[in-house]
């Protein structure tokens, strides 16, 4: 395709440029003996074609609910999405039977997650397993899922691919396994892939070549990502637009340069000063007291004013929404850090 | 600071299933001092022996070869009794409390547990838990709470208490802040630095995590499949790494500022343990700067400068790759 420049485009072509994914007010709450939790909460970001969305938080954050809860993978028995929407190619999956959503899983959006090792079949062979979804999503047959899972297993560097065709998971190693689940989630050509912590059980200089891969496969294949982590850095190296999550809601989202320039969430704040100063080797690590509340002891106002330096009796009332502070950004807080001009108006 | 070692560790080794087809020499060879007060890290990835040196070191796992030495103590020649005794001058702070907790036990006698196996009486047993309670920044109605009742930083903080418990001089930090997160981490390390200051603790601190280690320590030791292969001051060990691994490892760290960031060296491929050779360098299989003599002849810990230890073939010769 020759790229058409911007004023050429038709209105009908220019819907391409409508983002891939839009969530829209998402909200997932538990089924618990003490009622329904909820665990996220009016969670809204967009994933653009072909860019790397980073949802950044700590445990409890409601991230992999998130991530979860776009391809539905949460049991109805244990959660229930009680609102919101989430678009992809024109279809609202909330509201797709489990039937619909079943051609999308795998094939239109994939997955991988942390910890290889319990996502892989460990009685079946890294060519059965691989081989399975093409066979499943495109009607492959047997001999030609084969020929394409060799591809598939040179795409993600894996050396001598038909002898670990063969292989089982437990004969490879932690970066060879997640090497594997990158294949699989490949090999349906998906739009979207969200990666759940792909990295966080890796060592260091593995975690750095998995990146690099990730990264490569998303330039030369056009490739969405939404990645899920903990950490900064990884944010910081991989991603084109971050989301920070705290205690179940969306509490910034921004572009990775710009957010790492000035972040506007005294949380965001709070948590690049420490990886600030850890890399600075400053004497004292600034810190962020306190601990996350739990999902069923959140206080009625920001769910942070417990723990924010910044916070007053304008925080404690009701949860302040995401809004605008800028071309690009929005945060949820009343008196964001470095946006002295912008009061929400709660 | 003194300039005479707290500890000694020589020439220190563990072979697992040793004469078997399994045989795996987790630990080989090795060699380092620590001065009293000061913080030795132990860096390096799964499998590189970090955590077994440190379980060597006390002597909870017996070593096959080497020698420790605590405070003048030869920690070798000591009986079983003996050990017992010594052994309360050192204590371990696990990555994961939960899993080192009895969950059946209250953050008292979780605690006070190193001083009932010592001996201590009931009363004293509870004025000391008393004490440390607050030390270590928990409440005292927390002594009475279980463990699946605090969160993960917290119980962290009851894993240190119990530490402190029998005043120890030597404290092993095995991955202490690995489990947490980011923010509980930052308020943990903070506890240790101001623990080591008040009460003059010399840790060995264990961890994968450079950033932490570039925070916390004085000095460094890096492992790579069982061997320490570069050992320096922090300030030396971060700005001028001499070994290839080093440098991979250095270079893969994540950071948030990209200007500080190169990119991962492209010094190395494959991951840990591939193409291990037996006879030379355990790294040769992975090393760009791989000579003739890297595949035949295990290079030694040698000093290069002042306290800068390097095992490498190439040190001070290999030229900072990009």
């Amino acid at each position: 395709m020759t790229p058409a420049t911007d004023h050429e485009l038709s209105p009908v072509l220019r819907k391409q440029d409508a983002p891939l994914l839009r969530v829209e007010n998402l909200s997932v709450a538990f089924h618990t003996r003490n009622g329904l939790v909820r665990a996220i909460e009016e969670v809204s970001f967009e994933v653009p074609a072909g860019k790397v969305l980073g949802i950044v938080g700590e445990s409890g954050s409601g991230k992999s609910v998130t991530a979860l809860s776009l391809l539905r993978l949460i049991p109805s028995e244990i959660a229930e999405i009680s609102s919101g929407s989430v678009w992809f190619g024109g279809r609202d999956l909330t509201r797709l039977s489990e039937r619909e959503l079943r051609r999308i899983r795998g094939r239109e959006i994939a997955m991988i997650f942390q910890e290889p090792m319990t996502s892989l079949n460990p009685i079946a062979s890294v060519g059965a397993q691989l081989r399975e979804p093409m066979q499943l999503h495109l009607g492959m047959k047997a001999a030609e899922a084969s020929r394409r899972v060799e591809e598939l297993l040179d795409l993600v560097g894996i050396p001598q691919p038909r002898k670990r065709m063969t292989q089982y998971p437990h004969e490879l190693s932690g970066g060879m396994r997640q090497r594997v689940m990158i294949a699989m989630a490949l090999s349906c050509e998906p739009k979207l892939l969200i990666a759940d912590e792909p990295t966080t059980a890796l060592d260091v200089t593995t975690q750095a070549q998995i990146l690099d891969l990730l990264r490569s496969l998303q330039s030369r294949l056009g490739l969405s990502i939404i990645l899920i982590t903990h950490d900064l850095g990884v944010v910081a190296q991989f991603a084109d637009n971050v989301q920070v999550m705290y205690a179940g809601r969306a509490i910034e989202q921004a572009a990775v340069a710009e957010i790492f320039r000035q972040p506007a969430h005294p949380y965001t704040e709070g948590l690049l000063k420490i990886v600030a100063d850890l890399e600075a080797e400053c004497g004292r690590l600034s810190s962020i007291e306190g601990t996350v509340p739990a999902p069923h002891e959140l206080p009625p106002g920001c769910a942070f004013a417990p723990r924010c330096p910044r916070s007053d009796t304008a925080c404690t009332a009701s949860p302040p929404p995401l809004s605008p502070i800028s071309p690009g950004r929005r945060c949820a807080c009343v008196r964001p850090v470095g946006f002295p001009q912008f009061r929400a108006s709660a | 600071m003194t300039s005479h070692p707290l500890v000694i560790v020589e020439g220190l080794s563990k072979v697992f299933s040793p004469g078997t087809k399994a045989s795996l020499r987790a630990v080989d060879n090795v060699s380092f001092d620590m001065v009293r007060g000061e913080t030795l890290a132990l860096v390096g990835e799964s499998g590189c022996g970090k955590s077994t040196t440190g379980r060597l070191l006390m002597r909870l796992i017996e070593p096959s070869e080497g020698r420790v030495q605590f405070d003048g103590v030869d920690f070798m020649s000591l009986s079983s009794k003996e050990l017992k005794r010594e052994r309360r001058r050192l204590q371990l702070v696990f990555q994961d409390p939960y899993s080192a907790f009895n969950p059946r036990m209250t953050a008292e006698s979780i605690i006070a547990e190193p001083m009932l196996l010592a001996g201590a009486s009931a009363s004293d047993r509870r004025q000391r838990v008393g004490e440390l309670l607050p030390l270590v920044g928990l409440a005292p109605h927390h002594a009475s709470r279980y463990p699946h009742q605090f969160s993960g930083g917290q119980r962290q903080r009851i894993g240190i208490a119990r530490a402190l418990a029998l005043r120890p001089e030597f404290i092993v930090c095995d991955e202490p802040v690995s489990a947490l997160d980011v923010s509980v981490q930052a308020q943990v390390i903070n506890l240790l630095v101001d623990l080591q200051q008040k009460f003059g603790l010399t840790y060995l601190f264990i961890s994968h995590d450079l950033r932490v280690v570039r925070h916390i320590a004085d000095r460094v030791a890096v492992m790579y499949l069982g061997r320490i292969v570069e050992l320096a001051d922090k300030k030396t060990l971060f700005a001028d790494p001499q070994h290839p691994y080093t440098r991979l490892l250095l270079s893969a760290v994540p950071q948030i500022r990209p200007t500080v960031q190169a990119g991962l060296l492209r010094t190395a491929s494959g991951e840990v343990g591939t193409a291990v050779t037996e006879s030379g360098c355990r790294f040769a299989g992975r090393c760009s700067h791989v000579i003739d003599v890297c595949r035949s002849a295990q290079p030694q810990l040698r000093p290069i400068a002042g306290g800068h230890q390097v095992a490498c073939h190439l040190a001070g010769n290999v030229e900072p790759s990009k």
